[in-house]
């Protein structure tokens, strides 16, 4: 039964993946922030994007940064509730 | 100098995020330390191969994944290589620097000018400064990783 509870499909299930999909935006977000000093990846980042700045845009990747943070903060406090609950149902009394 | 390599895939599956922003770090204080040299031997007129002192300019690459290449892209799992930077190679530049007047030098040629290094103060302040606030831009990310990481731990 407690596949039901925390098992795939449940609430539980999408906010681990929530979690997940966050810590890898920021690995990404980390990895255009490493090379920020490194003109040969701006360039392929340029010719990916299309942006034509030729540059990292660091003010992107710093809202970014802090908003997924947030994202991940509100994501795991959800998952606590939710495991909480469990918890506390089967739990005696 | 070190080459800045962190070696990232001997770090857990979590942790290397904070590796990525690890090799940023150290990336830049490879940087840091070129300025250090450039400044510190800006008037050095006889070098070790008795020329003048030729401006250190470190040269970066990117390691691994070229997915992440769109903004808010994730990584792909299990793509070769695991991101972040490393010192491709720290070279000089080869460009001559400026004659001086100045008989008196004992590196004066015969007509009294010196050949002095090819190095700005002016542009390796600026260098300095993107150094600086890029090294800081690594620190924040890092700080918002060790944090997130904390935070799962919680759960």
């Amino acid at each position: 039964m407690l596949t039901r509870l925390i098992g795939a499909g449940t609430t539980a299930a999408q906010l681990k993946e929530g979690l997940d999909t966050s810590s890898q935006v920021v690995r990404g977000i980390a990895h255009r922030v490493a090379n920020a000093g490194n003109p040969d990846f701006a360039q392929a980042l340029d010719a990916a994007q299309g942006t034509g700045a030729g540059e990292v845009d660091m003010e992107k990747e710093m809202v970014a940064l802090a908003d997924e943070q947030l994202r991940y903060e509100a994501t795991a406090n959800l998952l606590q509730k939710v495991y909480q609950q469990v918890r506390s149902s089967i739990r005696e009394r | 100098m070190s080459d800045g390599t962190i070696p990232i895939s001997g770090l857990r599956r979590p942790m290397r995020s904070l590796g990525i922003a690890a090799s940023g770090l150290s990336a830049q204080r490879v940087r840091l330390d070129a300025i250090a040299d450039n400044i510190a031997n800006a008037e050095t007129t006889r070098g070790v191969d008795g020329q003048p002192y030729r401006r250190k300019v470190v040269r970066l690459e990117e390691v691994g994944f070229q997915a992440l290449m769109a903004n808010n892209a994730p990584a792909v799992q299990g793509q070769e290589g695991y991101g972040g930077v490393r010192v491709g190679a720290v070279e000089e530049d080869l460009s001559e620097g400026p004659l001086v007047y100045e008989p008196g030098h004992p590196d004066a040629d015969e007509n009294g000018y010196v050949r002095m290094p090819n190095v700005s103060i002016t542009e390796e302040m600026v260098d300095l400064m993107d150094t600086r606030r890029l090294f800081e831009a690594n620190t924040s990310v890092f700080q918002a990783i060790k944090s997130m990481l904390r935070r799962a731990t919680q759960l």
